[in-house]
């Protein structure tokens, strides 16, 4: 082993370039000496590795390590020892461009390659470097694989499309296209699954076993719709052309990929090679290992600018956590080689700020972490979690089969897309979230005070979990529109077909508050875990619409144990404009009440007092007790402790037209404000309760 | 398990369109919808919605016995090779 240091600037192959008049050998040490700049030519693949490879930094001609157009260079770090610089008010320079003039960002040509091959524990430290790495970005990103393709036939007065002896079964996903437009409203690269299938017919639908989508026109061309790959599939059929395309290469270290599975379920993604590459199919380095949903994806991982570690562990491959205010320019490749299936090493790109991510992220257990103002307009593909940890990225490229998408983030700004993961956007905190989230087993997953304005499209569960959410774009093709964790949703955009928009469930599971205010809902709305035992609107969850159906002042409740409708036909003369239309369901009695509704007077004076509401049943039988209808009045019965006291109406319902009076008188000790709650704690099929609309 | 449907009712004229609620049940649990259009429908339309509706969740409760089933026999078979 020896060190061997820069003599001159010039190419790494020529010997007069270092002191002794010898390149560098293998398990050698290097210093690019300040005022150097040596050109990486050389192939060291071969070696084991060097050791310690140094760029010094300097008040004013750091030393500079570079790759440029019409050589390949090939750099090797065995492990234990790393890729550093060192002090100066220049940081030390790594560069890969077309001419090795720093500050140009002018790409690599693709016939040269970069690689930095980092060993185990090797690394990228940051500290004192300055990073720019500028190479070849493919045109085509990605490639979409198909299983079958059928011509059909679109109606628009039957909703279907037709084929002879298709042989689609209900449930099966596909993807729609056409040479000319679209049966209307169907999208392109849109999951739909097929319902009411007969021999020759099917229908589509936005979930599985969904509702038949109302196609309002047949559309032009020809009309295809394509199923997704079996597993073990090799070769796989894909769309897109790329035999000629730069970048898309079977040549071996050049020819990384990632599929990634678009079926709406946990991330699922592969990380092979390309074997060869036809005008429309690809043979990878071993079959899909599992049935993948239409349109699901190749992504080219390589890039002709590679850094590539042997991570078996965890930690920054390129590592800024010294060095916090460091910002450089990603347009490489970054990839663990050493995990597969499930299995991920490593951080691409650790702390700094302000990094500009425009190329591959693959493999790794975080794609991007710990840092704060990242730019990503790249691609972020297979790892455990994308861009993870940090504050204030701006991500607007696309991050596809990752266990989490977009995760751990304050004050993000995403306007990508993200698909193909668990879940899409997860533990996202303050942030903004404009871009498309599809394909994900779950939307938005444990997020708070985020603003969604971009679609949800094909979800599990659109919103798992999370708190003090909004949605004001688009919701569509989910199985459940959230979980019963989702706290305090607020949604105004448009809530499209889905399985089952509310899901409600008990207190011992969370107590989800859904607000739709003036949002577009789908006409039938489905709702499951209610009517469950002892669970009832005491626990104060609920969805709940304003505006109704988008009409002015209606509203409509979803609570655990019955719905609460305002209506404006069943009134009582002399009172109110509108009544409270309470439909209890099965599980409503005296542990899982309705809470129907809840007034506050304030400043009740200290003397007699006596309110009443006016109620009157429908359909009932045997009537209510006053136990099961009533009204209360909390008040302060004892103004030195605030002490408080309820009181209950006696009065019962005897009929089912008359309006009754359900009054209770209490005394105040003070003057303070009183509580006012009326509750239903009865059911009885085809059953129901008004309550007129005002308190007297 | 075999959805049923159990009970057709609350024909309601709404300010957003007409409303008849259904619920099916599915074992012992059961699903609670509010069917909805424009305006009101005939009763075949009405019978037509609620028997889809039904169907729908028929298939969603066969896939989910069936995923139960397959969950349980892989758990099973990776018991029996472990």
């Amino acid at each position: 082993m020896a060190t061997i240091t820069s003599n001159a600037s010039g190419s790494w192959s020529v010997g007069a370039t270092w002191v002794g008049g010898v390149k560098p050998a293998d398990n050698d040490a290097v210093v690019i000496a300040a005022g150097h700049s040596v050109l990486m030519d050389d192939d060291t693949s071969a070696f084991t590795g060097l050791q310690t490879v140094t760029i010094q930094g300097h008040a004013t001609t750091p030393a500079m390590l570079y790759f440029k157009d019409g050589t390949s260079g090939y750099l090797k770090i065995r492990t234990g020892y790393n890729l550093i610089g060192t002090s100066g008010t220049l940081p030390g320079r790594l560069l890969a461009n077309s001419d090795g003039v720093w500050g140009n960002t002018g790409s690599l040509a693709f016939a040269n390659k970069a690689v930095i091959y980092l060993g185990a524990t090797s690394r990228i430290v940051g500290t004192y470097l300055s990073i720019e790495l500028c190479c070849y970005q493919p045109t085509t990103k990605y490639l979409r694989m198909y299983g079958a393709r059928h011509t059909v036939t679109a109606s628009a007065a039957n909703d279907t499309l037709t084929k002879t002896a298709h042989g689609l079964a209900n449930a099966t996903a596909v993807m729609v296209m056409s040479s000319g437009t679209l049966p209307a409203p169907l999208e392109a690269d849109t999951t739909y699954y097929v319902v009411s299938t007969a021999t020759d017919t099917f229908k589509l639908a936005h979930y599985s076993s969904g509702t038949a989508i109302d196609l309002t026109s047949a559309g032009t061309g020809t009309v295809e719709v394509y199923t997704g790959v079996a597993t073990s599939t090799n070769p796989v059929n894909v769309f897109e052309d790329v035999t000629a395309e730069t970048g898309w290469t079977t040549t071996a270290g050049h020819n990384a990929a990632a599929t990634v599975n678009l079926a709406t379920s946990a991330y699922d993604q592969q990380r092979l090679t390309l074997s060869t590459i036809a005008a429309s199919a690809i043979t990878l380095s071993a079959a899909v290992d599992s049935a993948q949903g239409p349109g699901s994806r190749i992504y080219l991982v390589s890039r002709n600018v590679s850094i590539q570690s042997a991570a078996v562990t965890n930690f920054a491959i390129v590592d800024y956590s010294l060095a916090q205010t460091n910002t450089g320019v990603f347009q490489c490749e970054i990839r663990n080689v050493s995990g597969s299936g499930t299995t991920f090493y490593a951080y691409g790109i650790s702390n700094g700020a302000g990094h500009t991510v425009s190329g591959v992220l693959c493999g790794l257990t975080y794609g991007l972490t710990a840092g704060s103002g990242f730019a990503v307009t790249g691609v972020v593909v297979a790892c455990a979690n994308g861009v993870y940890n940090g504050d204030s990225y701006s991500v607007s490229g696309e991050i596809a089969g990752c266990s989490s998408g977009f995760s751990v983030v304050s004050n993000g700004n995403f306007s990508g897309t993200v698909l193909g993961c668990s879940s899409g956007i997860n533990v996202l905190v303050g942030g903004v979230a404009s871009g498309v989230i599809r394909n994900n087993q779950y939307g938005a997953n444990n997020c708070s005070g985020t603003l969604i304005s971009g679609d949800i499209l094909r979800s599990d569960y659109a919103f798992f979990s999370g708190a003090d959410n909004e949605l004001s774009g688009s919701v569509e093709g989910f199985n459940f529109l959230y979980n019963q964790s989702t706290v305090n949703l607020l949604v105004t955009g448009r809530v499209g077909s889905g399985n089952v928009m509310v899901l409600a469930v008990g207190l011992s599971s969370g107590a989800p508050r859904i607000v739709f205010r003036g949002a577009e809902l789908p006409a039938s709305i489905g709702t499951t875990g209610r009517a469950a035992a002892n669970i009832g609107s005491q626990s104060r969850q609920g969805a709940f619409s304003e505006d109704h159906g988008r009409v002015l002042g209606a509203s409509y409740a979803y609570l655990p144990s019955g719905d609460v409708i305002k209506n404006t036909s069943t009134v009582r003369s002399g009172g109110a404009s509108s009544s409270l239309e309470v439909v209890p369901l099965s599980n409503c009695s005296v542990t899982a009440p309705i809470l129907v509704c809840e007034w506050t007077e304030v400043a009740v004076p200290a003397s007699s007092q006596t309110r009443t509401v006016y109620v009157r049943g429908e359909g009932w039988a045997t009537w209510p007790t006053a136990s099961e209808l009533y009204i209360e009045a909390e008040y302060v019965s004892n103004a030195t402790t605030f002490a408080r006291t309820t009181v209950a109406s006696t009065q019962v319902l005897t009929d089912n037209t008359t309006w009754t009076a359900l009054s209770v008188s209490f005394t105040p000790a003070a003057a303070a404000h009183v509580r006012y709650r009326v509750w239903l704690k009865k059911y009885a099929a085809a059953c129901k309760v008004y309550i007129d609309n005002q308190l007297n | 398990m075999s959805v049923a449907t159990q009970l057709v009712w609350g024909h309601t004229e709404r300010p957003w369109g007409y409303e008849v609620r259904v619920d099916y049940l599915d074992g012992e649990t059961v699903h609670n919808h509010v069917l909805t259009w424009p305006a009101e429908p005939t009763p075949a339309e009405i019978d037509a919605l609620v028997e889809s509706t039904r169907m729908q969740l028929q298939e969603r409760s066969d896939a989910e016995a069936l995923a139960e089933v397959e969950a349980a026999a892989l758990a099973e078979f990776e018991q029996a090779i472990s």
